[in-house]
């Protein structure tokens, strides 16, 4: 694989060179304080026997291991942003239903904004801390509230996927229990129709007791598929779920077409299953030919559709359709 | 339909601008038509350089191209001679496949990469219908519009297929990580099902932004592709074992759908069956091209996104 120059380095720790080329399990972390990157042994080396300096040049800060968390974005501006907005935001988590005028809500979120942009970039970073720390005092209580909503939320959502992953599971459950059903099934009339040709009591011709067994059996058949069909139904509709409306109501109004409106749906002509044709009879059965996916349906396709084609074109109806311009998706 | 009889007004009516590629037999330049105005790309071919005559490929690519017509190919607007040269006037087409699938500050939906695999099926299923095989199908060569509409490109290892059986046709083709394994068997009797197993390895790409089969050399592809699709044996691959170099095989198992699944985790059910369809190991048990645009992943929410809002190089932009 080619590797890029400036992806290099996201392969190697700073610190102690290693490679992750050599050492696959290697992960690399970062600190909320300087996120300055390196491995996880380095990690546990420099900072294992309590707070020690940043090993990087010109740094400086005093770093704890605790405070080293997993690097999840390759940007590591973008990590430290998400950082701080996931802060910020716990304390400024007002929603949009807790203003009553409509452009406050705009001026709440641009306030965030503006926050996490001083943050980041490193702008007035002791006025904004202590904005922040003065909003969290004043609004103490109403920020626990909100953060208790947040949590509930959560819950129900993990409560509508466990829900959903049972629905699955009950799904396949049914399927495969009806599907034993059959097989046994099968095996109980193929013995069936066994036991009553044997008996010689009976004088009824073979093919009437075959006929009435085959009969009853696919009705039974269909009697288990169609059971099946509506306890999955049923399943499905106890799950009314809100989102599956939504997307239903979204429906595209022009229909999907997989040859976006261009096919010929027939030819005029039948294949026949062979031909006699000197040219493809000795490699009709050739293994290497098969193997490759070569078919000689595939020649005689050929040879009919370019002897056939263009029957039923009509040439002034086609340039009349193409000088529409006829585009769609 | 061209017209090249008419050369005399044709050769002052193209204005080339700037050189943007060149390849092995050709150079390639951003031109314009004058009278229009219209931006277009002008492949110029080294005739002087080879002294039997004109490469095989620029061949192909104007004996094709000038039959296939289709809102998925390129257009190959004209072709002109001029100072001992062949030129062909294609579509101006300023981005691809692979510059978008590189560019790490795209974020590609589900819904993109239905659209993207729906547009290159459409083309490749006019090729089919013409007998064509594309041969050379990779991101590279999916070229996409300003408007968002891609088109395949590059017909010069095209050819025709399916007339006659005593004709053999060269295993070396398709760039080396989008070849399927008949090829890499080294098969002469190969089909359109090629074209869908590159198309495959690209659908798998789109979704895991890094290519799917990247093999160093060609043993160790047939290596890597068994190693994630499982080593084919005669019982699900029949007369397999009667390709030239199927021998000396590290035996791998066939991964199960949930590992698959495991290694496509945004691929919906229908979604992954389709990849799996288009990446079976035997070529007749791989869908064609019609099977492909049927599967219920195309029918399935979301929908394919419509191709002007698809996610867009923002470099090329600026050029234009």
């Amino acid at each position: 694989m080619v590797v890029f120059k400036d992806e290099k380095w996201i392969d190697k720790c700073p610190i102690c060179t290693t490679d992750r080329y050599f050492s696959p399990d290697m992960k690399f972390l970062v600190n909320l304080e300087c996120y300055h990157r390196m491995c996880e042994s380095c990690v546990d080396r420099i900072f294992g026997s309590g707070p020690a300096l940043c090993p990087y040049q010109n740094c400086g800060k005093t770093l704890k291991k605790r405070q080293f968390k997993e690097q999840i974005f390759d940007d590591i501006n973008i990590e430290k942003e998400v950082d701080i907005r996931r802060r910020v935001c716990k304390i400024f988590n007002k929603t949009e239903s807790d203003f009553k005028k409509p452009g406050e809500y705009d001026l709440y979120l641009e306030k965030i904004e503006d926050m996490v942009y001083n943050l980041t970039n490193e702008i007035d970073v002791e006025k904004t801390e202590e904005e922040l720390l003065k909003y969290e005092e004043a609004n103490r209580g109403l920020i626990n509230i909100n953060n208790d909503r947040v949590k509930q939320n959560l819950i129900k959502f993990q409560q509508k996927q466990e829900m959903e992953k049972n629905l699955r599971e009950q799904k396949r459950k049914l399927k495969e229990e009806s599907l034993l059903e059959q097989q046994e099934d099968e095996l109980y009339y193929e013995k069936e129709v066994k036991r009553k040709l044997l008996d010689s009591a009976s004088d009824v011709p073979a093919e009437k007791i075959i006929n009435q067994l085959k009969f009853e059996f696919e009705q039974r058949t269909e009697m288990r598929k169609k059971k099946l069909d509506e306890s999955i139904k049923a399943l499905t509709s106890q799950l009314t779920n809100s989102d599956i409306e939504k997307d239903k109501n979204k429906k595209v109004t022009t229909p999907f077409t997989p040859y976006d409106g261009d096919k010929d749906l027939e030819f005029k002509f039948t294949l026949n299953d062979s031909y006699d044709d000197f040219a493809t009879n000795n490699a009709k059965n050739n293994p290497a030919y098969l193997a490759g996916g070569w078919r000689v349906e595939q020649v005689y396709e050929r040879a009919l559709q370019q002897a056939f084609i263009g029957i039923g074109c009509f040439i002034d109806e086609k340039v009349v359709l193409s000088s529409q311009g006829i585009e769609s998706f | 339909m061209l017209d090249t009889t008419s050369s005399k007004d044709t050769i002052s009516s193209y204005i080339k601008d700037t050189r943007v590629g060149e390849g092995t037999y050709a150079v390639v330049y951003v031109g314009q038509h004058s009278p229009s105005h219209r931006r277009v790309a002008i492949k110029e071919i080294k005739t002087i350089m080879f002294k039997d005559g004109l490469d095989m490929s620029a061949i192909r690519e104007m004996k094709y191209l000038q039959e296939l017509h289709h809102v998925n190919i390129i257009n190959l607007i004209d072709v002109y001679y001029e100072f001992e040269n062949l030129n062909l006037v294609l579509e101006f087409l300023p981005n691809d496949l692979e510059m978008l699938i590189k560019d790490k500050n795209l974020i590609f939906s589900p819904s993109d990469i239905k659209s993207w695999l729906l547009m290159t099926l459409r083309g490749i299923h006019h090729c089919h219908r013409n007998f064509i095989i594309h041969r050379d199908l990779k991101p590279n060569n999916l070229l996409i519009s300003p408007l968002g509409i891609l088109k395949i490109a590059d017909f010069g290892l095209a050819r025709s297929f399916g007339a006659n059986p005593n004709e053999l046709f060269t295993s070396n083709v398709v760039t080396r990580w989008y070849r399927a394994p008949e090829l890499l068997f080294g098969s002469c009797h190969y089909t359109d099902k090629i074209d869908i197993w590159s198309i495959g390895i690209i659908f798998a790409e789109l979704m895991l932004r890094t290519p799917y089969l990247p093999g160093l050399n060609d043993l160790d592809q047939l290596d890597i592709t068994f190693k994630a699709l499982g080593t084919p044996t005669e019982i699900n691959w029949p007369n397999v074992s009667s390709l030239p170099l199927y021998k000396n095989l590290n035996i791998y198992p066939k991964p199960s759908r949930d590992e698959l699944r495991r290694r496509f985790l945004a691929a919906t059910e229908n979604a992954l069956t389709l990849l799996i369809k288009m990446t079976e190991l035997d070529p007749s048990a791989r869908f064609n091209s019609d099977q492909c645009l049927l599967s219920p992943y195309f029918l399935e929410i979301p929908h394919p996104t419509p191709p002007r809002n698809l996610p867009k190089s923002i470099k090329n932009q600026e050029k234009q």
